[in-house]
């Protein structure tokens, strides 16, 4: 039961991480890389939203018709969407003015349609809201690592905070983003690469290991039959 | 006239949907493999860009402003931009065969495009607007022009990327790199080439 | 298909889910509007609390002038009157242009000034404050400090800011600076205009150039009684003159109040020649806009003096008056 939940967060957040392996919602994710801080707060709106619509979608989906599903999801997160901009317009305007036209454009990240229609159309509750919770912090903690190292090299500083005087230019500006974005890919799958190469390959070494201690263990019992 | 032309320059070059403002990338990374694929979703987003910033403006300051509920704009434009896809794509089939198989499979991918919303929701917001264009543009007639043009500025770029690709694919690229990685870096490329245009006054 | 086969089809299932769905948000979407609505007071307060770290103050909003609040070198956005603790002073968020590579700096500036109108002039006493909080393309805008500000503050004088007085203001960022300095003159000009009242009205007015902003008018019924004060034209000084012109848009009484002539051959008898005139006649002497002032036919008007100069300012009050019947009438008066 525990590790149906493990796969799940482990799947959102490395192995089907949105941002590194499926590259879905980019958008944004070019836009605000250049701040480190406002990198963090778009993850955790697209948490929130994320998290809620999922639960939302999941708990209708035996009420939903297959026929008009899109247009109720869509309908379900723009609604969620224009919450968030409302609860941030009135308690947080900081970061509302950060995010600013970003924050509407939640409603057509991939990320949140995809996860509605892949997965909280065919699972309970529960799944959902960890499903939710994994890929929107796969997609936050992808984010805040692009955006730390785009505000380091870019601005000298890390999270508004000055900490060196040297800087370049080019990565607080899109073409800067996309270069990070790009090499943070290209890293990501590399590592993951290696990381299940060697799994497959410890795998293999004890399904050998198993197989030759069962052949040795079973030689000498045959000799010892035959003996 | 001077208007006329700073919509032009910052829609298409300064202001780039893509190389400056970062909107669209998921068909500028997706659909840009070949010149005709990148060439006939640019047109298909530039259409829709344009007839959405048409529909959504009246209804936003005519109906929604008026009437106190401004706050539904997300759900109000999603709905529209949605349906006039669907009724794009139901009239180009029924008018042109020919042009429906060249732009009608990338039809559907572009309710989720936040170009299209972005533009949309970049024409009703009046300061930004200013900035952009001055105190003389804010009416209807300049909002969709100025859809129109950041649609052919998207274009522009769809097509640069493409011709680069083409060549790239010929290329040999170290392992992690194939795919998007390489796109992202030749994207940045395209970047930098258009950082050149924000020197324009 | 009948009324029970309908209600019971797929297409009946999805058009009532899909308007319940809407309906539903629609209405939690009112509700929390209505909860998390964030006034215009609000915002205006948000704004105005960045200039103000850690302190309470009050203001009004105030409608930004749209005539004097667009000029080549800066745009005013948003003006508010402070009360309370900071009464008698100004703020206004201005846009600077002119910076690097044709960038602009927006800053909020807080000001005082003594209030006035056009009867009553105040004066712009200095600025308290410069906030700056947004800039497009300054990349060396890090280098703008306090002190260089200050030092531009201090330096102001008649003809307003400058970055580049005596003062030797040095920071690193000339082309940044010289944005903001313009916002600051902006920001003066502005303030004096709309608050202090020394905005000159008659600027945009036919054949103003020797009207002096001082000068006042009133309509009643078709008359309009005007006291023109014009400004000095060496040797002659200013003039005072009434000038009420009927609803025929001919003068019918220019009196001379203060006489600002200088030489003795000059007779103010000879003006009772204006009586009965419109604005054709005076444009026929010194042009439509009074641009011609050495014409030297007055003597074939019969309004020779011997005192070219003050004939000059007398024709321009008179042809001022004139020409700008419709308009006065159309104000309606400001004294």
């Amino acid at each position: 039961m525990m590790n149906k939940y493990k796969k799940i967060t482990l799947d959102g957040i490395i192995f089907n991480n949105p941002t590194f392996i499926l590259v879905l919602g980019t958008c944004p994710t070019l836009g605000l890389i250049s701040s480190a801080l406002s990198a963090l707060e778009m993850g955790l709106a697209v948490i929130v939203v994320l998290t809620l619509s999922n639960m939302i979608i999941s708990a209708l989906r035996k009420l939903i018709p297959n026929e008009v599903r899109i247009p109720c999801y869509i309908v379900v997160i723009a609604t969620l969407v224009t919450l968030i901009r409302m609860v941030l317009d009135k308690l947080l305007p900081s970061v509302y003015e950060a995010l600013g036209g970003f924050l509407a454009l939640i409603v057509v990240n991939c990320i949140i349609l995809g996860r509605a229609e892949a997965f909280a159309n065919k699972h309970t509750v529960a799944e959902s809201a960890v499903d939710g919770l994994a890929n929107g912090a796969g997609f936050t903690i992808a984010l805040t690592v692009m955006g730390v190292i785009c505000e380091f090299l870019g601005k000298g500083s890390l999270f508004g905070l000055k900490i060196m005087e040297f800087s370049i230019g080019l990565f607080g500006t899109p073409a800067g983003s996309f270069i990070v974005f790009g090499l943070s890919i290209c890293a990501f799958t590399a590592i993951i690469d290696k990381f299940l190469r060697a799994k497959r390959v410890k795998a293999n070494r004890l399904a050998r290991e198993n197989l030759l201690g069962a052949a040795q263990g079973s030689v000498p019992a045959e000799k010892e039959v035959k003996a | 006239m001077a208007t006329f032309i700073a919509l032009v320059l910052s829609a298409v070059l300064t202001n780039n949907f893509i190389t400056v403002q970062t909107l669209g990338i998921c068909p500028f990374l997706g659909v840009s493999k070949k010149t005709s694929s990148a060439l006939g979703m640019g047109v298909a987003v530039t259409v829709v860009m344009t007839l959405a910033a048409a529909v959504t403006w009246p209804i936003y300051e005519y109906v929604m402003v008026p009437l106190n509920f401004a706050f539904l704009e997300i759900i109000v434009f999603i709905f529209i931009i949605a349906s006039l896809v669907q009724m794009l794509e139901m009239v180009i089939r029924k008018i042109s065969p020919s042009l429906y198989k060249a732009m009608g499979v990338y039809l559907p991918l572009i309710t989720t495009n936040c170009a299209v919303l972005g533009v949309c929701e970049l024409v009703i917001d009046k300061s930004a607007m200013v900035g952009l264009l001055g105190g003389a543009a804010l009416n209807f007639g300049w909002a969709v022009l100025y859809s129109l043009f950041a649609g052919l500025g998207f274009t522009l770029i769809m097509v640069i990327m493409s011709g680069m690709r083409e060549k790239l694919n010929n290329t040999k690229v170290a392992k992690y790199l194939n795919g998007f990685p390489i796109s992202m870096v030749t994207a940045a490329f395209i970047c930098m080439a258009f950082m050149v245009f924000t020197y324009i006054g | 298909m009948t009324t029970k086969e309908f209600f019971k089809s797929t297409a009946f299932k999805c058009i009532a889910v899909l308007l319940s769905i809407v309906l539903i948000c629609g209405i939690l979407l009112t509700f929390c509007n209505a909860l998390f609505f964030v006034s215009d007071e609000e915002r205006a307060a948000r704004a105005v609390a960045k200039v103000f770290p850690g302190e309470e103050v009050t203001f009004e909003t105030d409608d930004v002038n749209a005539k004097y609040s667009q000029a080549s070198g800066y745009t005013v956005n948003r003006a508010y009157t402070m009360t309370g603790e900071h009464q008698g002073e100004y703020l206004v968020e201005v846009v600077g242009k002119g910076g690097y590579k044709s960038g602009t700096v927006t800053c909020w500036i807080l000001a005082s000034a003594v209030a006035g109108d056009v009867a009553n002039p105040g004066s712009f006493t200095g600025i308290e404050k410069v906030v700056i909080t947004d800039n497009q393309k300054q990349s060396f805008i890090g280098y703008i400090t306090e002190d260089a500000l200050q030092q531009v503050i201090d330096g102001q004088n008649n003809e307003g800011f400058s970055a580049y007085s005596g003062s030797g203001v040095t920071t690193g960022a000339t082309f940044s600076l010289g944005a903001i300095v313009s916002a600051m003159n902006g920001a003066k000009t502005y303030i004096e205009s709309v608050y202090c009242g020394l905005a000159n009205p008659y600027e945009s007015w036919t054949a103003s150039s020797m009207i002096d902003r001082t000068t006042t008018y009133t309509v009643s019924g078709d008359t309009v009684t005007y006291s023109i004060v014009t400004v000095s034209n060496s040797p002659a000084s200013a003039f005072t003159i009434t000038v009420v012109v009927g609803g025929d848009k001919k003068i019918s009484e220019f009196t001379i109040v203060t006489d600002g002539s200088t030489g003795a051959n000059y007779s103010s008898n000879i003006y009772t020649g204006f009586v009965g005139k419109d604005a054709a006649f005076f444009a026929g002497i010194i042009g439509e806009n009074g641009e011609n002032d050495t014409n030297s036919n007055y003597g074939a008007n019969g309004i020779a003096t011997g005192a070219t100069k003050s004939n000059y300012l007398c024709l321009s009050a008179a042809l001022f008056a004139t020409a700008n019947y419709d308009t006065a009438v159309a104000e309606g008066g400001n004294a």
